[in-house]
This record gives C-alpha cells, sequence and structure tokens, in this order.
C-alpha cells in the first residue's frame, strides 16, 4: 500500500515543474514519498475472466517500507499481511504457522488481484534503487507529464525497469509500467482522482492490469489516508500476526 | 478300374496320419526345433496378451474409480477452463443434487472430488502439491487392491475436517509423518488465497499411481470451506452398477440432465459416460490392435522357422518321395502329409505353449505382476497400477492356437507345394 501511496503521493511544488534533468526529477518525486507513517483504508474491486471479487483492507506503512494489510471484507477477510524487508508473512486464520515468502513471490497476486504484494508494500526510495534517464515529455490523460525509464542497480529487484510519466505540476505519477528482468511488460498502472490530503497530493483511484492476463483490471480506491500520524511499531511484529 | 483307384486312394488317405507322425519322429531334432520355436511364440504371446488385458483392465478399473467414475458431472464452465484451475465453476447444490442421483435406477453411488493446486509450507520450506478433497467414506482411492499404508491404517483417515493423508512421495519430500502438522496454502475460487493447517493422519502409496505424485488428501467439505466454494464441489462421479451396457448408461446420463434442468440451480452442467471424457478409452481400442499384430509379427518370425525346417525336409526325402509317388500316392496325398506333419507339430506345440502360459498367468493373477520394476513408469499419466493382476480369457488362448497353427500350415506350403513338383523318375535317380 505504501508503494501505491507513494506512486500516488507528490508535494505540489514549483520546482517540480520546471525541474528538466532527472535527477530533480526523481528527487521530486522522492520527495512525496518519504513520509514517516502512513495509514489507509481502501476497497478494491478485481476483474477477470472468471468473474469479479470485490474486498477491502486497511494499510499501515512505516519509513522503512514495513508494512502491515489487515483485509476486513471479502472472502479472505481476517487475513493479514506484514512486509518486513525482503520478505512477506502470511497470517491466515486457519493456520497455525505464519507462511514467509521471499524472492519472485513478491510478484505473486494479493487477494486475486492484479496487484502484487511488492506492489502494495515495501521501500519507496527510487534514487538508492534505479537509475533514471529522461526520455522526454508527453502528455497523459490531458496533463503534461515528464517520461522516465528507470532501470534497477540491483538484480534482486522484483521489477528490473520501470516506465513512468510524472505530471511535471503534480508530481505524480499517472501512468507507471512495471517490467521483468527479460524486458517483458508485466503491470501497468493509471493513477487519477488527485485529491490533496494533508497537504500532498494523493491519487485515490489506481487501476492496475496484469499484461500477462486476457481481460484483468483491478481498480483500488482509497477511502482514506493518514499520513505522518503516529502507528503504534509493535504492528510491525511477526507476534502482532497472530494476534 | 476307377472304383480299385478309389479304394487305393482311400487306403492311402487312411495311412497318411501314421506316416506323418511316423515322419516326425524320424527326425526328432527338426521336429523339435519346429515344435519349439511355435511353443515358445505361443508362450510369448499369451503372456504378451495377459499383460495387455491386464494393464488395460487395471487401467480402465483406475479410470472409472478414482478419476471419473461411470459417469462424470461437471459444471460445463469448469470444463471450458479446466487449464486454469476455475474453482468458481463448482456444481451448485453438490450434496444435494448427489442425494437425488442416488435415487435413480442402476446408480449404486455418487462421490464428490475437489482438486486444486496448493503450497505446502513446512519450517519455511514451500513445496507446490495437488490437494484433493474426497469423500472418505465413498473414495475407492484407498481401497485399491495395490494401495499400501506406509503409516496410519485406513481407520485412521477422514477424522475431523483439518486432518490429511499424504502420499509418500510428500512425506519423503517435507519429512512429515503421521501425526505431524503442516500448513498450506492455495487460491481459493473467489480469487484469493487461503491457508490452513492439517494433522496428518496416514501415509500411503495408491495403487494408482499417477495420484503418488505430491499429493495431499483431506475431506471434501473441509476443503471446500476453506477454498470458498460454498460447501460445494467441483465433480460428482456416479457410480453405477457393474456390466451396465452404453445404452443403459446413457439412460441414466438422461436421467441425471433432467434432473439439474428441473432444479433451481441453472447451472449448465456437463454429464459424460466415463468412456467420452478423455482420449483414453479410444487408446484402450488402439492397444488391442496393436498387441493384435504384435502377435502376429511374433507368428510370422516363428513361421520362418517352420519353412526353413519343412524345406529341408522336402529336400532330403526327394527320393523317398517320389518312391511314394511311384508307388500310387499321389501328389495331393503328398501335399496334406506334409501339411499334416507340420499341423500336429503345431497343434501341439501350440497346446503345450498355451498351458505353459495359462500356468504361468495363473501364478501371475494370484500374486501380482509389478509393472514399475518391469518398467511401467515409461507409461505415467495412464493412471496404471504398480501391480497388475494379468488374465487372459479363454477365447484369447483359442485365438493364439489357431493362430499358431494356421500360421504353420501356411508357412509350410511352399515347402509341400515343391513336394507335390517331385518327379518319381527323375527322384529315384538322385543319390538321396
Amino acid at each position: 500500500m505504501k508503494k501505491i501511496i507513494a506512486i500516488a503521493l507528490s508535494l505540489f511544488t514549483a520546482a517540480g515543474m520546471y525541474a528538466a534533468d532527472i535527477d530533480a526529477i526523481i528527487s521530486s518525486l522522492e520527495a512525496n514519498t518519504v513520509y514517516d507513517t502512513a495509514y489507509s483504508e481502501s476497497t478494491m474491486t478485481a476483474t477477470g475472466s472468471l468473474g469479479t471479487t470485490e474486498s477491502s483492507f486497511k494499510s499501515w506503512s512505516r519509513k522503512n517500507g514495513d508494512t502491515l494489510i489487515e483485509i476486513d471484507k471479502g472472502s479472505d477477510k481476517g487475513q493479514k499481511v506484514l512486509r518486513q524487508g525482503a520478505s512477506i508473512f502470511l497470517f491466515y486464520p486457519d493456520a497455525e504457522e505464519v507462511i514467509r515468502l521471499q524472492g519472485s513471490a513478491l510478484r505473486d497476486s494479493l487477494m486475486g488481484s492484479d496487484f502484487s504484494y511488492e506492489d502494495l508494500t515495501g521501500d519507496d526510495s527510487i534514487s538508492g534503487r534505479y537509475t533514471g534517464t529522461l526520455e522526454g515529455t508527453e502528455t497523459v490523460d490531458g496533463r503534461p507529464c515528464w517520461h522516465i525509464l528507470l532501470t534497477a542497480k540491483n538484480s534482486r529487484e522484483t521489477y528490473r525497469r520501470q516506465e513512468m510519466w510524472i505530471d511535471t505540476e503534480l508530481n505524480v505519477s499517472l501512468k507507471t509500467i512495471l517490467y521483468s528482468a527479460s524486458g517483458r511488460a508485466l503491470r501497468e498502472l493509471h493513477a487519477g482522482g488527485i485529491r490533496k490530503i494533508d497537504g500532498f497530493n494523493v491519487a485515490t483511484r489506481m487501476v492496475m492490469q496484469d499484461l500477462l492476463k486476457k481481460d484483468s483490471r483491478t481498480v483500488l480506491t482509497i477511502e482514506n489516508v493518514a499520513i505522518n500520524k503516529p502507528v503504534d511499531d509493535k504492528l510491525f511484529s511477526r507476534e502482532n500476526l497472530t494476534w | 478300374m476307377t472304383g480299385m483307384k478309389n479304394k487305393r486312394k482311400q487306403s492311402g488317405v487312411s495311412i497318411i496320419p501314421a506316416m506323418a507322425f511316423r515322419n516326425l519322429l524320424r527326425n526328432r531334432q527338426r521336429t523339435l526345433l519346429s515344435g519349439s520355436t511355435i511353443a515358445l511364440v505361443a508362450l510369448v504371446v499369451c503372456l504378451i496378451f495377459a499383460l495387455e488385458e491386464g494393464a488395460v483392465s487395471d487401467m480402465k478399473n483406475n479410470v472409472i474409480n478414482d478419476v471419473t467414475g461411470n459417469i462424470r458431472i461437471r459444471n460445463e464452465k469448469y470444463s471450458e477452463n479446466e487449464r486454469i484451475q476455475p474453482l468458481r465453476f463448482f456444481i451448485p447444490e453438490t450434496e444435494s443434487l448427489s442425494r437425488q442421483i442416488e435415487e435413480i435406477d442402476g446408480v449404486t453411488g455418487t462421490e464428490q472430488r475437489i482438486t486444486a493446486a496448493a503450497s505446502i509450507y513446512k519450517d519455511d520450506k514451500i513445496e507446490t502439491a495437488v490437494m484433493t478433497g474426497v469423500s472418505y467414506g465413498r473414495t475407492r482411492l484407498f481401497t485399491n487392491r495395490s494401495t499400501s499404508f506406509i503409516e496410519g491404517n485406513s481407520s485412521d483417515i477422514g477424522k475431523g475436517q483439518k486432518t490429511a493423508v499424504i502420499t509418500q512421495t510428500l512425506s519423503d519430500a517435507l519429512n512429515l509423518h503421521a501425526g505431524d502438522k503442516f500448513t498450506f496454502f492455495t487460491r481459493t475460487a473467489a480469487g484469493g488465497s487461503n491457508g490452513a493447517t492439517l494433522t496428518v493422519t496416514a501415509v500411503v502409496h495408491l495403487g494408482d499411481t499417477d495420484f503418488n505424485s505430491m499429493r495431499c488428501f483431506m475431506d471434501w467439505r473441509g476443503l471446500s470451506g476453506f477454498l470458498r466454494m460454498d460447501g460445494n464441489a467441483s465433480e460428482i462421479f456416479v457410480y453405477t452398477r457393474e456390466n451396465m451396457s452404453d445404452a443403459e448408461s446413457a439412460g441414466v446420463v438422461r436421467n441425471i440432465q433432467s434432473l439439474y434442468k428441473n432444479s433451481s440451480a441453472h447451472t449448465p452442467l456437463e454429464v459424460l459416460p466415463w468412456k467420452k471424457t478423455g482420449s483414453i478409452y479410444a487408446l484402450f481400442d488402439l492397444i488391442d490392435t496393436v498387441y493384435f499384430f504384435i502377435a502376429v509379427v511374433f507368428f510370422l518370425l516363428a513361421s520362418t522357422v517352420i519353412f526353413n525346417t519343412t524345406m529341408m525336409s522336402v529336400l532330403e526325402r526327394r527320393k523317398e518321395i517320389g518312391t511314394l509317388m511311384s508307388l500310387g500316392m499321389d501328389k495331393y496325398s503328398i501335399f496334406g502329409m506334409i501339411l499334416l506333419e507340420i499341423c500336429m507339430t503345431a497343434g501341439v506345440s501350440a497346446l503345450a505353449g498355451c498351458a505353459a502360459g495359462a500356468a504361468i498367468i495363473t501364478v501371475w493373477h494370484t500374486h501380482g505382476y509389478n509393472m514399475y520394476a518391469a518398467g511401467g513408469s515409461a507409461v505415467g499419466g495412464m493412471n496404471l497400477s504398480a501391480w497388475i493382476y494379468p488374465s487372459l480369457a479363454f477365447f484369447r488362448y483359442v485365438m493364439v492356437f489357431a493362430t499358431g497353427v494356421c500360421i504353420a500350415a501356411a508357412a509350410c506350403t511352399v515347402p509341400a507345394r515343391q513336394a507335390m513338383k517331385v518327379e518319381p523318375a527323375e527322384a529315384l535317380r538322385t543319390e538321396n
């Protein structure tokens, strides 16, 4: 969730409007994504070839990328997902063990949606993990955007390449394409419904498409967001999962 | 004059069997060579047919008992999307429909089944496996003659919804034993995921070897709950009384179709007799044909030995044949005598071969034949049991016997015709 908020949240700065070099664009974007804590309540509607499912969840995250997602509505109600570093821990009410996922499993779907664990959890920083190049300016949804290309510095990154179209005024990525190590486009994210909340520009409606699936899309709507408000550190412990 | 000739002919014909028998004993080594060839081929063909019959019968039983029932019911959309494990296309009102089906004349029982790919988690180790939801009291998986319980026993299975029976392969992979717990997680019918912890009650080596991969069995109602299938199953297997004809089976299919068409659940269901659920039945017919041709090839090879020994015999006995012809035996009697020699040899030998085959097949049928030790793993995916119990129908023995005699007789026609062409005067002038 933090990742999505990171993509969606940007500071509305005049500097961003005129930033023409890649470092300045990334710094501006990162400035919007670096926050101490975030809490959100969201609903998700996943549509695929087999039908539509709806769910809702709460999400807590903190600066180092630790994230907790608690599903409170839908068929997966009661389940929890904890992100700690490069690991995901899954709690199922009927399971006595907490399941740990790592590596490529982070690209697996969350709640049967087009969002992966990686998309909704983890570290948001860009400059430390990716090298960027400015590809030019383009218009997305009628808005002027910087088109940038990010290449992972580390082969362990879930997405080895990312393409972003960042609104030059709002510093929100309106469109993002995520690629695998082989250069194959895996997912495409469109952000919209941008509202100013707690001084941040927040994209409250995101549409993710898993490009490897036919006729598949997930709409995520953020109903409520709180940024930089105190969050109990215990939330991010494995012990808390089973309580 | 004509009457005397006929009398002589009749007299010649009557001594032909005795002469043929005497000729067989004159060169016993050659007779033994011809006879042993036919006997060996008859034996081998009997054994091949028995193994084929045993294997096909075993596969048919396993397909019906473990994979489809006599009639298989599915949601139509499940079959259309089978490749992507479409659990959401279950059979609505599974239990109610099953009860109604059991009341149809000719139906002896039903079994509910769910199959789902899952990840098994134990001590930070994840293995991919297949979760199979079964009706413990109804499934025939664990009552197969070749099924063995490595740990636990049949009375231990099905005690509670959070218990599982696992295969020996899964047990070895995760070091799981009876009494141990493990957690599985899988994609649900609703598209999300779910997991649960189960206790192993038994470790089995199943008779149907296709089920011996990384597989875990649990009560289908429990699995249906975990998979958010609202207490329904993906498949219903319908068992009918034994030896039901295809026409009767089609009648049961029609009755089942009318049941769900009249029900409140308007989901189109696929109701198929087991023979139409896949290509395996057509394969069984093909196997029969292939094995028949293999048997013919064996006999044709044996016929080359018969041909050679008979031809040698005719060439060596040219003077004798010439003498017989000069004494009044006509060429057809000569032909008949040689043919009879081979038919007697082939008849006795084929009978001996079939008798030896029957003895071995009886032992196999009683104690079983280990197909896997004989390389049967090469036919994985065909629901073959590790141990099969070969048998051979009586008409097959008759067929082997008749084929052996006929092919031997056909093989000796050329040498016998050579004998018919012997000129008595010329033959009497030769040295031998």
